[in-house]
């Protein structure tokens, strides 16, 4: 079975992780599950991944963490998108319907 | 679950002690935690979840560049440290306290040897009374010495964590610590006990020597001085003994690794929560020795102005237990 490179993923953890926070505010495990549940478990992103991603971005203006306690009583860092963030997000979609029409012209279908 | 708290705590410990590399090891702690519940929840076996978690953590070398501990993680440690368990710890701990407080009975018997002669003297059952007195004294002596080689011996296995590097990670330090801490109080208790002891040491000699009898009662105020020093003793050992094993755990850890942020990294100094209590505290020691001096010079009576000193100790010792609280430097 064909796995996918990560060094091609890479660029777009940011991207998959923006839009699940496009509705509403989300923390760490939820967004990794709904990644795997959206993907049919087809991609699995690893805690260390997300984790510099959450960092990266927030460094970068384009989330921020708040803090609230989750049902179990425990604090939990959730994260939220901002304007920058969605600006981002917009231009990453941009980027990458480009990408794939390039790429998909030296695809050998079949 | 533990097995999983571990996994992290052996990934972090030789990171640098800084609060991005905290903020990071509890964010992903609780990731890891949401995911073993779900897990869990979905019905699987703890042993089933706690491989799913671990396999999905991924590799620390991705964080590096987020944490700026490129270095850091380049800078791979010269050595490969044991960690040790913190089933491991909590009995080093207790098998030192035990040993300091055999220890502790053993200095108690050496101390309490010298009265056995006196004893025996004073009971005047006949002329062995003499020889008697002298083979209870070498009793005492030798079962101190027993004593002494049992509690080496006890401590002995425990010798190996200062002869190869050894570690603990940073959830046993920090329950270490937090026992170290809360037996602060009793510590001190302890040690104002023995300190009372010891300066009340010449009281029963005094009582004793009123009381106008021949025979064993001359010797009660013997016996009783030599337990009173005998037990002051043997609690500041035993007490000292526990405090040690403590401060050796939390100090194997060097400081700048995220093991290593519960080394107690605060000495003698001591703050005093009001300003008048400083000023205080600083010149106590100067004051007690003017009045010292000017007793002794004024009244002559050398021979017994001395315990100003063990009662100033005291004094001291319970206003910075109860006005001062100890500072990190």
């Amino acid at each position: 079975m064909v796995e996918i490179s990560s060094d091609v993923i890479r660029g777009y953890n940011d991207t998959m992780i923006l839009y699940l926070l496009l509705e509403q505010p989300s923390y760490g495990y939820e967004i990794s599950k709904r990644i795997s549940e959206m993907t049919g478990g087809l991609y699995k992103i690893k805690e260390t991944t997300l984790y510099s991603a959450f960092n990266r971005m927030e460094k970068n203006g384009l989330v921020t963490s708040f803090y609230q306690a989750a049902e179990n009583g425990k604090r939990r860092t959730y994260y939220s998108i901002t304007e920058k963030g969605r600006a981002f997000y917009q231009s990453k979609t941009e980027e990458w319907e480009l990408t794939k029409n390039v790429v998909e012209h030296f695809i050998r279908k079949g | 679950m533990n097995t999983i708290k571990n996994y992290l705590e052996s990934m972090f410990a030789q990171l640098p002690n800084t609060p991005e590399v905290w903020k990071a090891k509890d964010e992903l702690w609780q990731m890891m935690e949401d995911r073993y519940t779900d897990l869990i929840a979905d019905g699987k076996t703890e042993n089933e979840a706690v491989g799913a978690v671990i396999a999905e953590f991924g590799n620390l070398d991705e964080l590096a560049e987020t944490l700026g501990i490129r270095g850091a993680m380049n800078q791979a440690p010269q050595y490969q440290a044991s960690i040790l368990s913190a089933s491991d710890a909590f009995q080093l701990i207790k098998d030192k306290s035990r040993a300091s407080l055999i220890n502790g009975i053993a200095v108690l018997l050496f101390i309490c040897s010298v009265m056995s002669p006196v004893v025996f003297s004073s009971l005047s059952i006949g002329e062995n009374s003499g020889t008697l007195g002298v083979v209870g004294m070498f009793v005492m002596i030798a079962v101190g010495v027993g004593l002494e080689i049992y509690q080496n011996t006890m401590i002995g296995k425990w010798k190996y964590i200062h002869n190869q590097p050894c570690q603990i990670d940073a959830d046993t330090a920090s329950q270490v610590y937090n026992e170290m801490e809360s037996f602060r109080g009793t510590a001190a208790i302890m040690k104002m006990l023995a300190v009372a002891l010891l300066v009340l040491c010449v009281t029963p000699t005094i009582l004793s020597s009123t009381l106008q009898d021949a025979g064993y009662r001359s010797s009660i105020g013997v016996v009783f001085m030599f337990l009173f020093i005998g037990l002051g003793v043997m609690i500041l050992v035993a007490v000292d003994g526990r405090e040690k094993a403590y401060k050796e755990l939390v100090n194997l850890n060097p400081q700048s690794t995220i093991a290593g942020s519960y080394v107690p990294n605060y000495g003698e100094d001591v703050i005093y929560h009001s300003t008048a209590m400083t000023a205080f505290m600083q010149v106590f020691w100067p004051t007690v020795t003017c009045i010292y001096l000017s007793w002794s010079f004024l009244t002559f009576d050398w021979h017994i102005s001395w315990v100003i000193w063990p009662i100033a100790g005291l004094i001291f010792a319970l206003l910075k237990n109860l006005f001062g609280t100890e500072v990190r430097r």
